[in-house]
C-alpha cells in the first residue's frame, strides 16, 4: 500500500508529466484507466471478430434510439411498472420482515419460505407470470414483487432482530405505548436494514422487470431490447443493455448508497457496522 | 548473559500536522537477569519504544542491540492486549510460536500453561476464556519460548485489581524462577515499585526523566510498607515532572506570544 | 442472512447450557413442526386457489405437480438435467474463483489496484442477469460454454470483493506478533491470513453460489441444450405450467438441501471457534 502512495512526490509536481502521473494514481485516475482499457479491448474485439459491435457503433445506435423518442417512451412505461412494483414490495416486505424478525413463531413458520423465495430465479417468475397473466402490466409488476419482496423481508427481519432486548424491556417497564415504541425504537433500528434491503430489491426487481418484459410485454425497455435482438441488430440491442447497466449503476451509486449510508449514520463508530453489511451488495 | 543496549534512539512520526518526535535521543542499558520498568504517562512513547526494541517498528536513528553470549538474543513479547489467534486452541496458540514443533516444545507449552494455572484450558478457544485468562495465556506464550529477553507492555492494565494483583505476584515468582532479562512497561507506579530492580521514568516528548535503582528485598508485595514508601517517592518525582513540563509549555507560550 | 445462522447457533448454545437434553429435543421437534406448518400453509393456499379459482391449466394443484416431479425422478430426467447444471456451475465458479481471488488479493494489498478494480467489479456485480445470458448466447452460441462463462462472470466480483475485504481486515497486530516470535511467511499465511479471510471467502461462496444458480438457469433458458433452465424453457414453450412448477420444485429442494445441510455443516466445522463466545 505504502509504495503506491510514496510514488507521489509533491516536490516535482510542477511539470506536466508529474501532474499527470499524480492524477493517474488517484482513485479517479485509476478508475478512468480501467474504463479506458476496457473500452479499447471492446473496440479491438469489434475489429478482430464480427460478432460483437464496438463501443462506437453502440453509442451511435444509442443516440439514434434517444433521437427517435423510443428511449423516453419505453423508459416511461417501464419506470411506471418499476415504481408500482417496488412500492408494493417495500410495503409487503417490511410487514413480512417485521413479523419474521420479531416473533420466533412466525420466524419458524415463514423463515424457510422466505429462503425459498430468495433462491428462485426471476426468470421462473417471469415465465410463470406471463403464462398466468398474459401480456400487459400485471405480469411485470407481479414479477417485480415476487423477486424483490424476499430481499426486503430478510433484511428487515435482521434489523428487527438487532433491536436489543434491553431496549424492549426498558420500553416495557416505562409503559411506552406501542406506536411510540414503533417510531422511536423499532423503525430507527430497522431503517438502515430496510434501505440495505431496498438496494438488493431494486437490483433483483429490475432484473425481474427486464425478463418479464422480454417474455411477456409489447412495450417497455425489456421488450425494446428483445425487438433489436430478434431483428439480429446487435448495436441496437447492446445500446439497450448499456442503458440498463447505466441505469442500475447510477441508481445504486447516486441514490441508494447515499440513503443507506445516511440511515446507518448513528452506528458509524461501530466496528461491527461493516460486517453487518459485507461485500455482498450484489443481487442481480 | 542477555543484555539490551539502547543507543541514541530517536523516533519521529510523520503526522498530518508535521513531524512528531516521540522518542528523543534515548540511551540506556539493561543488565543481564534484571527487571527494568519503563514508567510514564500514557502517550509518552512507551509502546513505541518496545516496538522498536522488538523490531516491529524501525527507529528513525540510533540502534538497539540484544546479545546473549555474543549471539542474537531470543525475544518474547507480552502485548498490551492478548493478541491470540482466535481460531486456534490455547494449546495451538502456544505451539504456533515454537521454533521447532517437537515433543520438547509440547512439553514446554504444557509447563507454561501449568505455571499460569490454565492447563485445563489447553483445548479451549481463546474466545471461551475471560479477559484475564487470555492475558495469562499471552504471558504463558512468552514464557513457553524460553526467551533471553522478555518485553511486557502494560500487561495488567486492562484487568480488574484482584486479577492483576494475583498475576503480578505470579510474575514475580516466574521471574525468580527463570531470571529472564525483563523490560516492563507500565503507567502504574506502584506496579513498577513492586516488581522492578530499576525504574526509568519517561517524560512526554520521549526523554528519560529519572533513573531510579530499587534495592528492596524480594519477594515483595504491593502492601509492603517499603514498597509504599518507594511508590510515594516516585509519585512525588512525577509531580515534579508535571510541574516542569507545565513551566516549559508556559515559557514556550510566553515566548511565542 | 448471516445473522440468521449466527442467531440459530446462539439459540443452540443457549439450549445446550440449559443442560436438559429432553427439553432441547422437544424444542427442536417444535421447530420442525412449525416449519412444516409453514409449508402446509403454502400448500393449503395453493390448493385452495387451484381448485376454486383457476383451471388446472393455469394453476395445477400441488398433487399434480408432485406427480409430475415423481415421474421425472423415476425416469431419471431430474438427475440427468440437474447433473448437467451443477457441472456447469461448478466449472464456472471454479474459474471465477481462480481469477477473482488473485484480483481480490491485489485489491486488498494495494490502494492503486483497489481503485483500479473497484468500479469494474461493482458494475460486473450489478449487471442484470439477462445481459449475461444474452451475451453468452451471442458470443458462444447454444451449448455449454455460454452458461459456464456466465457463471464465471457472476462469481468473479463476489470472490474478488470479498477476498479484498478479508485481506484488508487481517489484524496487523497478529502479523506483528508473528514477526516478533520469528514465524516464517508460510506460517503467517497458514495461521493468520487464511483463517481471517475464510469468513469472507465463505460468504462469497454462499451468496455467489445462489447468484450463480440464477444466472446459470437464465442462461440455459436462453441458449442451453441441457440443464434445468433448458427444461423450464421447454415446458414453457409447451405452455405447461405443471412442468415449470415441477422443475421449480426441484430447484427449491436442491437449494434447501445445499443451504440447510451442506453449507450449514461446512460452516459449523470451519467456524467452530466463533461459537465459543
Ligand atoms: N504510527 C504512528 N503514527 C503517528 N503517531 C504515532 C504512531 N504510533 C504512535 N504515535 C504517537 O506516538 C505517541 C506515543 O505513542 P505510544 O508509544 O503508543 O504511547 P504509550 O506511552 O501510551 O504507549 C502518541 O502521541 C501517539 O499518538
Ligand atoms: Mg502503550
Amino acid at each position: 500500500m505504502t509504495t503506491t502512495e510514496k510514488r507521489v512526490q509533491p516536490a516535482d509536481s510542477g511539470t506536466t508529466t508529474a501532474k499527470v502521473r499524480h492524477w493517474l494514481v488517484r482513485p479517479i485516475g485509476a478508475s478512468t484507466t480501467a474504463a479506458v482499457i476496457f473500452l479499447v479491448i471492446w473496440q479491438l474485439a469489434d475489429a478482430l471478430g464480427d460478432r460483437l459491435p464496438g463501443p462506437i457503433a453502440v453509442t451511435a445506435a444509442a443516440i439514434l434510439e434517444v433521437q427517435e423518442g423510443e428511449f423516453i417512451d419505453n423508459f416511461a412505461i417501464s419506470m411506471q411498472r418499476f415504481g408500482i412494483g417496488i412500492g408494493l414490495s417495500i410495503v409487503i416486505g417490511t410487514v413480512l420482515g417485521l413479523a419474521i424478525g420479531s416473533s420466533r413463531l412466525l420466524n419458524d413458520v415463514l423463515g424457510d419460505l422466505n429462503l425459498v423465495g430468495l433462491a428462485i430465479p426471476a426468470v421462473i417468475w417471469a415465465l410463470l407470470c406471463t403464462m398466468w397473466f398474459g401480456f400487459g402490466n400485471t405480469a411485470p409488476i407481479v414479477t417485480i414483487v415476487l423477486s424483490a419482496v424476499p430481499f426486503i423481508a430478510v433484511n428487515v427481519a435482521a434489523g428487527a432482530r438487532s433491536i436489543p432486548p434491553s431496549l424492549q424491556h426498558m420500553s416495557g417497564s416505562f409503559a411506552v405505548p406501542f406506536n411510540r415504541r414503533l417510531r422511536h425504537v423499532m423503525l430507527p433500528a430497522v431503517s438502515g436494514y430496510l434501505f440495505a434491503g431496498i438496494r438488493f430489491a431494486v437490483m433483483s426487481g429490475w432484473n425481474g422487470l427486464l425478463l418479464s418484459e422480454w417474455f411477456g410485454a409489447s412495450d417497455g425497455v425489456g421488450h425494446r431490447a428483445r425487438y433489436w435482438y430478434d431483428a439480429n441488430r446487435m448495436p441496437g440491442f447492446l445500446a439497450w443493455i448499456a442503458f440498463f447497466i447505466l441505469f442500475m449503476v447510477l441508481t445504486d451509486r447516486l441514490l441508494l448508497e447515499r440513503i443507506s449510508r445516511k440511515a446507518f449514520r448513528w452506528r458509524d463508530g461501530d466496528a461491527d457496522a461493516k460486517s453487518a453489511e459485507p461485500a455482498k451488495n450484489l443481487a442481480g | 548473559m542477555a543484555t539490551v543496549t539502547v543507543d541514541c534512539l530517536r523516533k519521529v512520526f510523520a503526522t498530518p500536522t508535521g513531524p512528531q518526535t516521540v522518542i528523543d535521543d534515548i540511551s540506556f542499558e539493561v543488565a543481564d537477569q534484571s527487571f527494568l520498568s519503563l514508567v510514564g504517562p500514557s502517550g509518552c512513547g512507551k509502546t513505541t519504544l518496545l516496538n522498536i526494541i522488538s523490531g516491529i517498528e524501525a527507529a528513525t536513528s540510533g540502534s538497539v542491540e540484544m546479545k546473549e553470549n555474543g549471539q542474537a538474543a531470543k525475544l518474547a513479547y507480552v502485548f498490551q492486549e492478548p493478541r491470540l489467534l482466535p481460531w486456534r486452541s490455547v494449546f495451538d496458540n502456544l505451539m504456533y510460536v515454537q521454533p521447532v514443533q517437537d515433543d520438547a516444545a509440547r512439553e514446554r507449552v504444557t509447563t507454561a500453561l501449568e505455571r499460569v494455572g490454565l492447563a485445563h484450558a489447553a483445548k479451549k478457544w481463546p474466545g471461551q476464556l475471560s479477559g484475564g485468562q487470555q492475558q495469562r495465556i499471552g504471558i504463558a506464550r512468552a514464557f513457553s519460548v524460553e526467551p533471553d529477553v522478555l518485553l511486557m507492555d502494560e500487561p495488567f492494565s486492562h484487568l480488574d485489581a484482584i486479577t492483576a494483583r494475583g498475576l503480578r505476584e505470579h510474575l514475580q515468582e516466574l521471574w525468580a524462577h527463570t531470571r529472564k532479562t525483563v523490560i516492563f512497561v507500565t503507567h502504574d507506579v506502584s506496579e513498577a515499585a513492586e516488581l522492578s530492580d530499576r525504574i526509568l521514568m519517561l517524560a512526554p516528548g520521549g526523554r528519560i526523566h529519572e533513573d531510579i535503582q530499587v534495592t528492596l528485598p524480594r519477594p515483595r508485595r504491593a502492601s509492603d510498607p517499603e514498597v509504599a514508601v518507594l511508590e510515594a517517592s516516585v509519585l512525588r518525582r512525577f509531580e515534579d515532572l508535571e510541574a516542569a513540563t507545565k513551566n516549559q509549555s508556559a515559557q514556550l507560550h510566553s515566548q511565542t506570544a | 442472512m448471516t445473522t440468521t445462522t449466527l442467531e440459530r447457533r446462539a439459540k443452540h448454545t443457549r439450549a445446550a447450557s440449559n443442560n436438559a437434553p429432553r427439553k432441547r429435543g422437544a424444542n427442536k421437534l417444535q421447530r420442525v413442526g412449525l416449519v412444516l406448518v409453514g409449508y402446509l400453509l403454502l400448500l393449503g393456499i395453493w390448493s385452495y386457489f387451484s381448485t376454486y379459482y383457476f383451471t388446472p391449466y393455469i394453476l395445477p394443484p400441488p398433487w399434480a405437480v408432485a406427480a409430475e416431479m415423481w415421474h421425472l425422478l423415476i425416469d431419471g430426467t431430474a438427475f440427468v438435467q440437474f447433473g448437467a447444471s451443477i457441472g456447469k456451475i461448478a466449472a464456472g465458479f471454479a474459474i471465477g474463483a481462480l481469477i477473482g481471488a488473485p484480483i481480490g488479493l491485489l485489491m486488498g494489498r494495494s490502494r492503486y489496484w483497489k481503485n483500479f478494480f473497484q468500479q469494474p467489479m461493482l458494475v460486473l456485480g450489478n449487471v442484470p442477469g439477462l445481459t449475461y445470458a444474452v451475451f453468452a448466447l451471442i458470443l458462444f452460441g447454444i451449448g455449454a460454454v455460454g452458461p459456464v462463462v456466465a457463471v464465471t462472470l457472476v462469481a468473479l466480483p463476489y470472490v474478488a470483493l470479498n477476498v479484498a475485504q478479508g485481506v484488508e481486515e487481517v489484524d496487523p497486530h497478529l502479523i506483528h506478533m508473528s514477526t516478533v516470535y520469528g514465524r516464517s511467511r508460510k506460517d503467517v499465511i497458514r495461521s493468520v491470513f487464511l483463517p481471517s479471510v475464510m469468513p469472507y471467502l465463505f460468504s462469497a461462496l454462499r451468496y455467489g453460489f445462489a447468484m450463480a444458480w440464477k444466472v446459470e438457469a437464465l442462461t440455459e433458458v436462453f441458449g442451453g441444450r441441457s440443464g434445468i433452465g433448458f427444461m423450464i424453457r421447454a415446458e414453457y414453450q409447451e405452455f405447461s405450467v405443471t412442468g415449470v412448477l415441477a422443475w421449480t420444485g426441484f430447484f427449491v429442494l436442491f437449494i434447501l438441501l445445499v443451504e440447510r445441510v451442506f453449507l450449514a455443516q461446512l460452516e459449523n466445522r470451519i467456524f467452530a471457534w466463533r461459537g465459543g463466545r
